[in-house]
């Protein structure tokens, strides 16, 4: 392996502790130190040797990142990273009221709207189940009638039970999207309320 | 004049920051660069640098570009007019600190 790549796995290895997008960073950073100061006239082996060895350059780096103000933690990564906000001017919030207002109202009627189906869809694994159970107890009597007909009946059960399955497993989706779109509610209020920028 | 690292973290963690943006200020710039032209005012390592841009950048004092160079991309970094301003507080605090210095030091002699 060459030094450069040696250096940098060392070094990766080292900051394990760090979010993988401050890794990165840092790894990209570093390999271009190793490019400018191969620019300048040293060998590959030379740039490499003049850096800090891995674990007191990942030291270094760590502490730099103690104080958090620039660390983005291993959870953070997969969250939306947290920027600084501060509130709008009071005078756009009151002109623009009919714009975010009607936004707003659009927003949780949809929210609604999507709960209404789930509670809707909720009744269907219950008639499915009820409908086999139904179809069960009138099955001996279909086959009197004759066996295509109680074969029918059973075919029956099976179908309405797979279609409780699929109808419970829709329920869980729908619910899953629900939740997700009234989550992003406190956001969209955030946004029209607040905005970015250093304070 | 070299500075120690023994001075106070925060306090030279804001020098630092000020030091990077006083060598932007003259041009935009890039990390090796950057650390190169502190070389002979301030001890500042390459792995120190790397979140005091990533700060800087964070609070809109400077800007970032990716430029090809060489076969290869290389960050350039410019200060903003946030920047700059905060270069010009610094100069405004550093003078009231120079006051106090000054009145501290009469008064310890």
């Amino acid at each position: 392996m060459n030094p450069r790549k040696k250096y940098l796995k060392d070094l990766r290895v080292e900051l394990k502790n760090l979010g993988s997008q401050d890794i990165d960073g840092i790894i990209t950073y570093v390999n271009e130190i190793i490019d400018d100061q191969i620019e300048t006239g040293l060998s590959e082996e030379e740039a490499v040797w003049n850096l800090p060895h891995p674990d007191k350059a990942a030291r270094e780096f760590n502490d730099s990142f103690s104080n958090n103000e620039t660390k983005t933690s291993k959870k953070e990564d997969k969250t939306e990273s947290k920027k600084k906000r501060h509130g709008r001017h009071p005078a756009l919030i009151i002109l623009t009221f009919p714009l975010w207002f009607t936004l707003i109202m659009l927003y949780v009627s949809i929210i609604i709207t999507f709960w209404s189906l789930v509670v809707t869809v909720i009744v269907l694994p219950i008639a499915f189940v009820a409908g086999s159970v139904f179809t069960g107890v009138f099955t001996p009597a279909s086959f009197m009638a004759g066996p295509q007909f109680g074969l029918f009946s059973i075919g029956a059960i099976f179908a309405l039970i797979a279609l409780a399955i699929f109808s419970i497993l829709l329920i869980k989706v729908m619910i899953k999207g629900s939740v997700g779109v009234s989550k992003s509610l406190p956001v969209l209020i955030r946004w029209v309320f607040t905005t970015e920028g250093a304070e | 004049m070299l500075y120690s690292i023994a001075m106070d973290a925060q306090l030279r963690r804001g020098i630092l920051d000020v030091c990077v943006l006083a060598v932007l200020r003259r041009g935009e710039s890039y990390g090796y660069q950057i650390i190169q032209d502190l070389s002979g005012i301030i001890v500042i390592s390459e792995s120190t640098l790397y979140p005091i841009l990533k700060r800087l950048l964070s609070l809109r004092f400077v800007t970032v570009r990716s430029v090809e160079h060489s076969g290869r991309l290389r960050k350039y970094y410019r200060i903003t007019t946030l920047g700059i301003e905060r270069i010009n507080e610094f100069i405004i605090d550093s003078e009231e600190m120079l006051m106090v210095h000054r009145f501290i030091k009469k008064e310890n002699d």
